[in-house]
């Protein structure tokens, strides 16, 4: 029996004793600035579960969770280095690869480590041993704990570099244990689904607008694909009698684990960096919300 | 020698603009004046379209190009493999390739700005 402890006052920060357990959840949206931070860090302050932020190119949990930082890891991604003396020029490195990342000039084979996949590929078919497997740096994973103790994690992408993958396969492979709320990066791509893979739910945040269902539907299909159990989290809902995601939900019956009506209040308080279930009387509609999961298995 | 110029479509010939993302090259052999129309690789590309684009270029034993604007990564490859680079205006394959014989035409000296080719730079 999993239950939360119930917050005396909106002014005391306890920390709720029972956390979920193995419970691997996601918080994603399709639409960017639907709400997955302020969803994510608040029910994971609610529930006490460590909060990871997997949106590496743009990581912003942190601002509302303030963790000491207690490791970074610098994090790296493969590259081809190509040994110039044992090169013959062949070209073979270049047509192989898929993603452009190699080309056979006059003078010698181009590298753009950026559109490296990490795939290996040149190394197999390069009949003279001449690429080394380089490593190069391509951002961070950190730890942090919280007020209360409870870990953090981010991912944090160099500028300028395109692939987020690794940073999120390290934290989820190496930092991460198997209870805990991920905060995905906005949209359903590449970045979305290596946050996803063996995730236990996905709670889906869906703005009250027509881009913000629109994007929600794609999400949902995504989840669907990766036989990814989901509810939905109404976010600067509307009254629900013209509720366009309420409305959706009720016609496709699909789950609906919260609402959160459009208020400027949620907005200053985000505003200045803090959680909603701390500031103001959002507590039991994150612990609904929390309750709702639980019962989902 | 053999000159491959960015165009948009094979009916109209307009020049395009755009090195990487322009859909068909035309290939001319100044000896043979033969003249061949080829799918541009860095059309299709999802990423890397410049790279794919020069790659192709060089692969057809091209040594100049005619075209409008070319992005860092594509410039960086003909410029190390001596490919020659020449700017034209908005006008018909057949101008472009008098234009060169002629020796009007200017050459392009720097790479101009990335992702030129995609979005409505029109």
């Amino acid at each position: 029996m999993r239950y939360l402890v119930p917050a005396q006052s909106t002014l005391e920060w306890e920390v709720v004793s029972k956390m979920i357990e193995k419970k691997r959840i996601a918080v994603l949206s399709g639409k960017g600035g639907s709400g997955k931070t302020t969803i994510a860090t608040n029910l994971a302050r609610v529930t006490g579960m460590p909060y990871v932020d997997l949106d590496v190119e743009e990581p912003n949990g942190f601002l509302f969770v303030k963790p000491d930082i207690e490791d970074t890891m610098d994090v790296t991604a493969f590259y081809p280095i190509i040994d110039k003396d044992k090169c013959t020029m062949c070209g073979k490195c270049a047509d192989m690869c898929n993603f452009n990342a190699m080309v056979l000039g006059k003078k010698k084979v181009l590298v753009y480590d950026k559109l490296c996949h990490g795939c290996g590929v040149c190394t197999l078919v390069c009949e003279s041993d001449a690429i080394l497997e380089g490593q190069r740096s391509i951002g961070s994973a950190m730890r942090g704990i919280d007020e209360r103790g409870i870990d953090a994690f981010q991912g944090v992408l160099n500028v300028g570099e395109a692939m987020a993958g690794p940073i999120i396969s390290h934290i989820k492979n190496k930092m991460i244990g198997d209870s805990y709320v991920v905060d995905c990066a906005p949209g359903c791509s590449c970045n979305v689904v290596k946050a996803l893979i063996d995730i236990d739910f996905a709670v889906l945040v869906g703005e009250d607008t027509q881009f913000g269902l629109h994007d929600l539907i794609l999400a949902m299909d995504l989840c669907g694909k990766m036989g990814i159990p989901y509810g939905v989290v109404i976010n600067k809902a509307a009254d629900l009698s013209s509720s366009l995601v309420y409305q959706y939900c009720e016609k496709e019956s699909i789950e609906v684990l919260g609402v959160l009506p459009f208020s400027r209040e949620v907005a200053k308080s985000y505003s200045k960096g803090n959680l909603i279930v701390k500031d103001l009387a959002y507590r039991e509609v994150f612990e609904d919300i929390a309750f709702k999961i639980v019962g989902e298995q | 020698m053999k000159i491959c110029i960015s165009i948009a479509s094979k009916d109209d010939r307009t020049v395009d603009a755009r090195f990487a993302r322009s859909m068909f090259w035309g290939l001319y052999d100044v000896e043979s004046e033969m003249l061949e129309f080829i799918e541009n690789e860095g059309f299709v590309s999802n990423h890397g379209a410049g790279i794919a684009a020069a790659h192709q270029v060089i692969k057809l034993g091209a040594d100049a190009v005619i075209t409008g604007n070319i992005g860092p990564n594509a410039y960086e490859i003909l410029e190390d493999s001596d490919i020659k680079m020449y700017k034209m205006g908005s006008a018909q394959l057949d101008e472009a390739v008098k234009e060169f014989k002629e020796g009007c035409l200017g050459e392009i000296s720097g790479a101009g700005p990335k992702h030129f080719g995609m979005g409505s730079s029109k």
